[in-house]
């Protein structure tokens, strides 16, 4: 049976792939470099430009050879910028993160409040 | 029958989302609205359904020795109930949709966090560490993990981070998501009844309150505190986090 990834899973590894290659790769040699299971070369470009319109992925034109695709940022900054955006979590997101800091509103904070006050 | 179902479920969240009760027993609050939901809804449903069965048999016969007016009355309620069956049904379906939707962005947007990190185990905890200066903890239900920062590791004792890791695996264990997302769906589905949202702040209240128990169990109300503390200062409820802690040990 074919094994198959979600959209965040096939970004997410195309990301990982154009980490380890600093210099930027084609969308053939992205392909090339799946271990197992390779997705289908228009889905790689379709993947890739997707990540080029979230600004995540820059597409580079050079002469005679296709485009060459890098990250805009390294591992590290795209690990501290998801890490940020999960330490903003508002109250309402708490069902996808549960920190330990809580994602408590300041009406939380009074509830909490009235219930070491005994009131 | 609809009027028990009805009461239960507008009863429950006023009597049980009372700050000092969340307080003292926060599962056991979680588990009696969850129970009282249930059993409500439940009730409620039977009974709208009960009241369709009438109108649609006056819908095609008359019977012998019914009154009209009797007649007129079940056919109202019955597609009143239909019209309530309905809303009810799109509201749910509503939010469990957008929720949907959202767990996918979620886990989409934390995937590369996840799987940047490398699994280590943080006492019995199966756990995955980045590598970052900021001091991070969280569980991530979607992935079933609990992820923290080496930021963290560095700002913590050993027995504090245990007890975060703890506090983290009990968010998993308890199945505090579920618990939050019934919440959610039903102040969704009754907007307009205000102790659904008070029941919905008690809920998010809870989950923090009864994952500090469990750490607070596991490695002392002191230590928690302390991991709080040191972790995050500033965050809003953390300073009575820790104040309820220490008036349990009291």
């Amino acid at each position: 049976m074919t094994e198959t990834r979600n959209r965040g899973e096939l970004e997410a590894a195309i990301m990982s792939i154009l980490w380890d290659s600093p210099q930027g790769l084609t969308a053939q040699e992205v392909r090339g470099s799946f271990v197992d299971a390779q997705p289908a070369i228009t889905t790689v470009i379709t993947v890739l430009d997707r990540l080029r319109r979230k600004e995540m992925v820059t597409r580079t034109s050079l002469p005679g050879q296709s485009h060459v695709f890098s990250t805009t940022r390294t591992r590290d900054e795209d690990v501290a910028t998801t890490m940020a955006n999960a330490l903003e979590s508002t109250p309402d997101r708490t069902l996808a993160l549960l920190r330990f800091a809580g994602a408590l509103s300041e009406s939380d904070r009074e509830f909490l409040r009235r219930a070491i006050d005994g009131s | 029958m609809l009027a028990c179902g009805t009461s239960l479920t507008l009863i429950a969240p006023v009597a049980l989302a009372r700050p000092r009760l969340v307080s003292k027993y926060p599962m056991t609050i979680m588990i009696a609205w969850v129970v009282a939901l249930v059993a409500g809804a439940g009730l409620t449903a039977t009974g709208l359904m009960l009241m369709v069965g009438p109108a649609l048999i006056h819908h095609v016969e008359h019977e012998a020795g019914h009154s009209v007016d009797a007649a007129i009355t079940e056919t109202i309620l019955g597609w009143s109930s239909v019209g309530a069956i309905g809303i009810l049904a799109f509201r749910v379906g509503a939010t469990v949709g957008d929720l949907r939707a959202e767990e996918r962005d979620s886990r989409r947007e934390t995937l590369t966090l996840v799987e940047s990190g490398e699994p280590v185990l943080l006492g019995s905890v199966k756990s995955i560490r980045i590598h970052s200066a900021t001091p991070f903890i969280g569980a991530f239900p979607s992935h079933g993990r609990v992820v923290f920062s080496s930021g963290l590791e560095n700002a913590l004792t050993c027995d504090q981070l245990l007890s975060a890791g703890a506090h983290e695996q009990a968010h998993l264990d308890r199945h505090h998501r579920g618990l939050l997302t019934l919440a959610r769906i039903a102040a969704s589905s009754a907007p307009f009844i205000p102790a659904s949202h008070h029941m919905l702040q008690a809920m998010r209240v809870a989950t923090e309150l009864d994952a500090d128990d469990v750490a607070s169990s596991q490695f002392g109300a002191v230590v928690t505190s302390s991991a709080l503390l040191a972790s995050y200062p500033n965050e809003i409820g953390v300073a009575e986090r820790v104040a309820r802690l220490n008036q349990r040990t009291m």
